[in-house]
């Protein structure tokens, strides 16, 4: 199976500071990607590249087909704008007028379909992630770009959306890339791990979805234990 | 619900508040007019006043051709100001804007004169006081504006206002020292191309304020009006006054130039002047 | 249990909005009704300061006359004209300094520059430039409402949420797109708080120019009653100034709750 994007060489520079260098991976269609790695480790920057809200300084991300997948981003500050009701922020980026229809039922696929009226102040940070996911859900996207998405939830809630997102995701087929920093939810959710150290991937391995708690335990471990080796002795994937 | 009712009401409010301002925009006097503008800035209750309110000159001048537009000023500085920058093409002001305004280099000439005022201007004192006669007043503290003053100098109608309400009374008037007349004063370019406006706007003038001398009765009425002030001032006011307006006669120009003299003296004006020379020769 | 409950709340908020509603008439009234008695009572020299009764005859002559209504409609005029005027001049400024970095460069210095001009002390100016009648007026109430319209546009615009600007262009906006959903109605609060004062700006400004030379307007029947120590004029323009204050601002906070029903709703919840 070809893959849906691939990442080749990439690089990003600011200024005089390396952010990436030799990022190489690529992600396939369906699958569910997760890049863990400690903050300031270049994962976020990975998604702005993929996400084109920025511009590599070297190598070049390739797409199946040599087209723009339709991408969408679901971020960790839910970003709604708050003078729209949830109808119309989940809506407000489509053009025909006939998607009030896929706007409500996208409402109602993330369990808001009674507060279609209701602006996000009036919501709980749960309601308002879900919100946002329901919003990145309209466009039927290719790639759904996840970042760090539940970091602002409390424990309980944060359990809670890290099924129900799985579940979406499972039910619509949709090629998704998560960031997190949590490894655990990495190791939960995620088909494919893959480490982001020191601005570049450094290590991969197969997520525990659907494991037991032991099994669960043991991803999260490994990558963990790889996320804190000193950096000379980080193993390339 | 709530919200649809808040929108109906809120552009009713809005309409009615441009209603009225539309409304409002019909009250100002922009009317637009094939005539000749004459535009003559006057102070409330003045001679030009009076003429206004009389209506007489307004429909004499449209039979010659001319629109005459009145603009009410506060005080002689700003009627100054509006004459230098063209606002207005004539001017009423007392006997010294005039002087000051000729002593600062303004190109100015007197175009007509009223009559004296010398019975409503004088020196005010508390009535039952201690102050009979102007020997008494030394030391005292005399003003041109009433506060904690003995004694204070005003013209009518506040002389009259301050002998009717404020229990004071006039202990001289100015009778033989100034006259405190009414002068109408143009810029001399519009003078010079306008002499025709000039000499109707005078003859009318004039002959309004022939009519207010024969009418003090309804004069008093009018003044009452625009002044809100009781009758009892303005009877008080118009009883000791004449009513005039014509050209300025060479008498007139001497007392302007003795006026001119003090204020030089007294360092109110920087240059001596010659009144003579703000005539139309 | 819990009906009894409902029932209490039921009862107390009852009261309570009844008492809310009335209780910003409370100074105005008592103070009137003091003003009345002190007068009545000859606590106060009914010369200087006339009756509140006094005052109301005096408007009901004034409107029976005609003067009323023509001198506060006239003003309503002027007011209405320069604020329009003012008004879009300042939006467009602050619309283009704040969302250009070229116009920025170019006007901002200008601009903060000649804010810092009390904008009544232009009166000599204008009063030359533009003589007496209508249109002097109707500029300095201009020139009042544009700074503040055009400072809130302006901070309005510039103080936009970047990460929202992002997640627009992240969701494939277009340059007008992300104008009117994202950077209008997030700057719009601040605006209306600019349209707010300028109303206040509005009506101290006209209330000077119609002073300096007019033969109509409230400022005229105002500075001409004082003139002539017509005290109940004079109190019946201070009343009508804060009447059309308060009808300004009623105006104002309308517009903003109609215009920013999200923010009172979230307000209630939290």
């Amino acid at each position: 199976m070809n893959p849906l994007i691939s990442l080749n060489n990439l690089g990003k520079i600011y200024g005089d500071k390396t952010a990436l260098h030799d990022v190489n991976f690529s992600i396939y269609p369906g699958e569910f990607v997760a890049l863990v790695g400690m903050s300031g480790g270049g994962k976020s920057t990975i998604l702005r590249l993929i996400a084109q809200l920025e511009q590599p300084s070297s190598g070049k991300i390739a797409y199946a087909g040599s087209r723009l997948p339709v991408t969408r981003v679901m971020f960790q500050n839910d970003r709604l704008l708050p003078w729209m009701t949830a109808l119309q922020n989940v809506s407000f980026h489509a053009h025909a007028a006939a998607t009030q229809k896929q706007a409500q039922s996208a409402l109602n696929s993330v369990g808001l379909s009674e507060f279609a009226d209701s602006f996000p102040s009036q919501l709980s940070g749960g309601q308002k992630q879900r919100l946002a996911l329901a919003r990145a859900l309209m466009a039927n996207p290719e790639l759904l770009l996840l970042d760090e998405p539940l970091g602002a939830l409390d424990a309980l809630t944060r359990r809670n959306m890290q099924q129900f997102i799985r579940q979406i995701v499972d039910e619509k087929h949709l090629t998704t890339m998560l960031i997190t920093h949590d490894v655990d939810e990495a190791a939960r959710m995620a088909d494919r791990i893959i480490v982001v150290k020191s601005g570049t991937n450094v290590y991969e391995v197969a997520g525990a979805k659907d494991g037991s708690p032991e099994e669960v335990a043991d991803v999260a471990q490994s990558v963990l234990a790889v996320i804190l080796q000193p950096d000379e002795s980080a193993v390339r994937a | 619900m709530k919200r649809k009712l808040t929108i109906t009401a809120f552009l009713l409010a809005l309409t009615a508040w441009l209603a009225v301002a539309v409304y409002g925009y019909f009250q100002t006097d922009v009317a637009t007019t094939s005539l000749t503008k004459v535009v003559v800035g006057y102070q409330k209750a003045d001679p030009v006043d009076i003429s206004r309110q009389r209506g007489e000159l307004v429909k004499k001048m449209k039979a010659k051709g001319y629109k005459v537009v009145f603009k009410e000023f506060q005080d002689g500085a700003a009627l100054m100001t509006a004459l230098k920058s063209g606002s207005i093409d004539y001017a009423r002001l007392g006997d010294t804007p005039p002087v000051v305004n000729q002593a600062a280099g303004m190109d100015l000439v007197y175009v007509g004169a009223g009559a004296s005022k010398e019975n409503g201007t004088g020196v005010l004192v508390k009535k039952g006081g201690n102050i009979n006669s102007l020997a008494d007043l030394k030391g005292k503290r005399i003003a041109y504006a009433k506060g904690k003053v003995d004694a204070w100098v005003t013209w009518d109608p506040y002389t009259a206002t301050a002998q009717v309400n404020q229990n004071a009374k006039l202990l001289i008037t100015a009778k033989g020292l100034a006259k405190n007349r009414d002068f109408v004063v143009a810029t001399r370019k519009y003078a010079k191309e306008n002499t025709t406006v000039t000499k109707l706007f005078l003859q009318y003038l004039g002959e309004d304020m022939t009519w207010a001398n024969s009418h003090k009765s309804e004069v008093s009425t009018m003044l009452s009006k625009t002044l809100h002030l009781s009758k009892k001032i303005t009877n008080l006011t118009v009883k000791r006054r004449s009513f005039a307006f014509s050209a300025v006669t060479s008498a007139i120009v001497k007392e302007q130039q003795t006026i001119a003299d003090v204020f030089y003296q007294e360092g109110i004006i920087k240059k001596q002047i010659n009144v003579g020379k703000a005539l139309l020769q | 249990m819990e009906n009894v409950t409902t029932l209490r709340e039921t009862r107390n908020s009852g009261i309570h909005i009844n008492w809310h509603r009335l209780l910003p008439w409370v100074i105005p009234v008592v103070l009137i009704i003091l003003w009345q008695v002190a007068v009545t009572a000859g606590w106060l020299d009914s010369q200087l300061i006339p009756s509140p009764l006094s005052v109301l005859e005096d408007g009901v002559t004034l409107w029976q006359t005609g003067e009323l209504e023509k001198n506060v409609s006239i003003s309503l005029f002027r007011a209405t004209v320069g604020f329009a005027i003012g008004g879009s001049l300042g939006f467009v400024l602050g619309l283009m300094n704040g969302l250009s970095k070229v116009a920025r460069g170019l006007t901002d210095t200008t601009i903060q520059m000649f804010r810092n001009i009390p904008h009544l002390s232009l009166i000599p100016l204008v009063i030359i430039l533009l003589g007496i009648g209508e249109s002097a007026k109707i500029s300095l109430v201009c020139v009042g409402v544009l700074f503040p319209i055009y400072i809130n546009t302006y901070s309005g615009i510039r103080g936009i949420d970047p990460e929202l600007m992002e997640m627009g262009r992240a969701y494939g906006l277009n340059r007008r797109q992300l104008f009117s959903k994202i950077v209008f109605p997030g700057a719009l609060p601040t605006i209306l708080v600019g349209v707010r004062y300028a109303l206040g700006v509005m009506w101290t400004t006209l209330i000077v120019a119609e002073t300096i030379s007019s033969n109509s307007g409230i400022g005229y029947m105002a500075s001409n009653a004082q003139e002539f120590m017509d005290m109940d004029t004079v109190l019946l323009c201070i009343v009508i100034y804060a009447l059309l204050g308060k009808l300004s601002d009623i105006i104002a906070k309308t517009l903003e709750s109609l215009c920013l029903e999200w923010q009172e709703k979230g307000g209630a919840n939290q």
